[in-house]
């Protein structure tokens, strides 16, 4: 066993863990968090298999982005946070199905690179990958930005109210919780009821 | 067009090959500036000014006279709407945009004819640009014209309709613009890259147009069902793009020509791609089984937004199919000919024929932008140089007589507020006659009767698809030409026929209105009449970058 061995035993180990750990927690948050350290984890499995660009993209879009927008979107959206938030109704189903999805790839890797030993891996480089980014597809890199600026315009759009805009006209969202009156002005009818308790 | 390439690889850029669309690129940041700065709007405008115009003269300088004076004039009418309109920041926004979109019109001349323009007789030059991510050719040319005609069209016309539906908002020429500047990007890709890029650019910037009306539900709709269909077709498209680099090895369009033929090229995984990519783009144009989405998003977006989709999207979307097929396929000739084909009769014959039974006048221009769909298709399918420019004269006829119509629309729907029905054409012929003369002229465009654009290029479109021998094609494109004809002359009878019922106020034109209204009318007869000139255009523009 070399330390290459020992080292991505580590890693890979830790990923594992972090991923059962993302689907046992209760708490979203803590669920979030744990599936940022899964996705850094199999960046550094890449990162060991000496594929430095894609752990980077990995790191980058998967841990960078989507884990932090996750965690964005438990704050702005109130989704129910806090312990036992999760319920556990579906459980044996994703087991059922995460555990066949599970098999059904091992068997297929195992069956297509199953003899192979590890070989080095000749892909082009960062180096490389940069260089042909702003030389070989400038077009399309520079193109992608008018993309994102339209999407963060569009974003804008969607989000902001305009001043004529005061959101009156919209009915105000009820949600049925046991018979709990919702909005503000049910909860505490002395606030609009005036002075006359 | 390859320059010197410098030690690290980094390549000259052929500025000459994008210029056109670097003014509303340009445009939409300085007006999205313009939005934040708010009071403080001559802070921005006047250095951007100052800067444009140096930009100018140091181009006329190097004895680029026309971009240069481009430049200068934009430079100098930015601080001057600024001026102009102190108290409405939206007309600065809306000058500003079409100003934008008419320098991007002129410098799409100037490259015709200062780069493209052919010697002589035959075919216009092309130009391979940017390590082959862009090809300025025939499809790019029109697709620029069309497209920035389009805009330039619905700018004005949309003006006070957005206004009066008090959803007007400071974004909203920035996003067009951008749109804008994918469609045009769309027609000069010549990578599946930067075709997927373009493509992506001016959908996510109709996603919002579309939706852009927030507290209409039907608009809300048309948004949310527009993001959900087209994002699921991007994702079909992209992924036969994935399954054609895995069978060619390239991303670049000839060279996939090239590849895609040969015998070492997996066959059965480019034709998968092949499919995968064919239901994509029909998803984009709305060929029939294709289409749903099209009726209920064209109704419930703005209507201006519904014209610049109708007709712009359409020019863009058949230049992705042109280039593919005829650049990129054209050895899988006898695997996509059939299939399109048999789509074109289906959406020919489906969209005349759905058409006929609706009410809402939105609705009726949706099914015939569907039914157009279908006629644009024979011209790719004749796989000819002729059913190349016969394809794209036949969008640039399609999208002016489309932008009359909507623009008339707008002027029903404002007096209206609300969604126009045969009803509402009743006698309008006595009300306002201009605009029911209008309507009416656009209705016949459309419908392909002589004497108009829409009737050359339906002519054009149908020579080519008997010249490549698919008559079967073109008698199906009649009989569903003959059935559009009865839906697009009731609303012309209607109009001139029959009696107004009621009071019901005379139509609401603006200025802006009026104009672009009348501007596209006129191009309506000139090209009907006169059409030598962008006929000689078209022929010339069957060159493609192969």
């Amino acid at each position: 066993m070399t330390g290459h061995d020992v080292v991505f035993l580590l890693v890979a180990l830790t990923t594992a863990g972090a991923g059962i750990m993302t689907v046992t927690s209760k708490n979203l948050v803590h669920a979030a968090l744990f599936l940022a350290l899964t996705l850094t984890g199999s960046a550094a499995v890449f990162l060991v298999l000496a594929a430095d660009f894609v752990a980077l993209a990995q790191l980058l879009v998967n841990v960078g982005a989507v884990a932090v927008l996750f965690l964005f979107g438990l704050m702005l959206t109130r989704a129910p946070i806090g312990r036992e938030a999760l319920d556990g109704q579906h459980r044996g189903l994703a087991i059922g199905v995460s555990g066949g999805l599970f098999v059904l790839l091992s068997v297929l890797i195992i069956g297509a690179f199953g003899g192979e030993g590890v070989r080095e891996v000749t892909g082009p480089g960062v180096n490389e990958i940069g260089i042909a980014l702003f030389a070989q597809w400038v077009l399309p890199f520079e193109v992608l930005s008018m993309l994102l600026l339209a999407a963060l315009i569009g974003a804008i759009v969607l989000a902001r109210r305009s001043p004529g805009e005061s959101g009156t006209e919209a009915e105000p969202t009820h949600i049925e919780l046991s018979g709990d009156p919702s909005t503000e002005a049910e909860r505490r009818p002395e606030l609009t009821a005036g002075g006359e308790r | 067009m390859f320059l010197a390439q410098s030690a690290l690889g980094v390549p000259d850029i052929a500025w000459s090959s994008f210029a056109p669309e670097l003014v509303p690129t340009t445009a939409a940041l300085v007006l999205l500036l313009l939005g934040v700065a708010g009071r403080r709007r001559m802070a921005v405008a006047a250095p951007v000014g100052l800067a444009a115009v140096a930009l100018g003269v140091w181009l006329i300088t190097i004895e680029l006279n026309l971009p240069g004076a481009v430049a200068v004039v934009l430079g100098v009418a930015l601080p001057a709407l600024v001026v102009a309109f102190p108290r409405t920041p939206s007309l600065v926004q809306a000058w500003g945009a079409g100003l934008a979109l008419a320098g991007a019109l002129v410098l799409t001349l100037w490259q015709y004819t200062a780069v493209l323009a052919p010697v002589g007789e035959g075919p216009m030059l092309v130009q391979n640009a940017l390590q082959g991510s862009i090809a300025n050719d025939g499809i790019a040319l029109f697709t620029r014209l069309t497209v920035y005609v389009t805009a330039l069209l619905v700018i004005p016309m949309g003006y006070g309709y957005l206004r009066q539906r008090r959803i007007y908002r400071s974004e909203f020429e920035p996003l067009l613009l951008l749109a804008t500047v994918g469609m045009a990007a769309l027609g000069t890709a010549n990578d599946l890259i930067t075709i997927f890029i373009a493509l992506e650019v001016f959908t996510l910037s109709l996603y919002i147009l579309a939706g852009w009306a927030r507290r209409d539900r039907r608009s809300e709709e048309a948004g949310l069902k527009y993001f959900v269909t087209s994002a699921i077709a991007s994702a079909v498209l992209l992924y036969g793009m994935a399954l054609v680099y895995v069978a060619t090895g390239t991303v670049d369009l000839p060279a996939i020509g090239l590849t895609i033929g040969l015998v070492t090229t997996p066959r059965s995984v480019a034709a998968i791609g092949l499919a995968l990519i064919t239901v994509g783009v029909a998803f984009k144009v709305s060929l029939a089984p294709f289409h749903l989405w099209t009726p209920d998003v064209y109704q419930g977006a703005p209507t201006n937004i519904t014209a610049f989709m109708a007709a712009a999207t359409k020019a863009a979307g058949f230049a992705v199919i042109l280039r593919l097929y005829l650049v990129a396929f054209p050895t899988l000739e006898a695997l996509w000919v059939p299939v399109l084909s048999v789509l074109a009769a289906i959406t020919m014959l489906y969209g005349a024929y759905l058409a006929i039974v609706q009410r809402d006048l939105k609705r009726i221009l949706a099914y015939s932008s569907i039914t157009h769909a279908g006629y644009a298709t024979i011209g790719v399918v004749a796989n000819s140089a002729d059913g190349l420019s016969a394809t794209l004269w036949y969008l640039l006829t399609y999208a002016i007589g489309t932008a009359a119509a909507f623009g008339a629309l707008i002027a029903l729907e404002r007096r209206r507020q609300g969604e126009v029905t045969f009803a509402d054409l009743r006698g309008l012929g006595r009300e306002a006659p201009d605009l029911a003369a209008v309507l009416a002229l656009s209705m016949l465009s459309l419908a392909g009767i002589p004497a108009t654009a829409g009737f050359v290029g339906k002519l054009m479109v149908f020579r080519a698809g008997i010249d490549a021998g698919l008559t079967w094609l073109v008698v199906i494109g009649v009989v569903s030409s003959v059935v559009a004809a009865f839906f697009y002359l009731r609303i012309a009878g209607v109009m001139f026929l029959e009696e107004p019922t009621g009071e019901r106020g005379r139509p609401q034109v603006s200025t802006g209105l009026s104009v672009t209204v009348s501007v596209s009318a006129v191009l309506v007869i000139y090209l009907g009449i006169q059409p030598q000139l962008f006929l000689d255009l078209a022929s010339n523009a069957a060159a493609l970058v192969r």
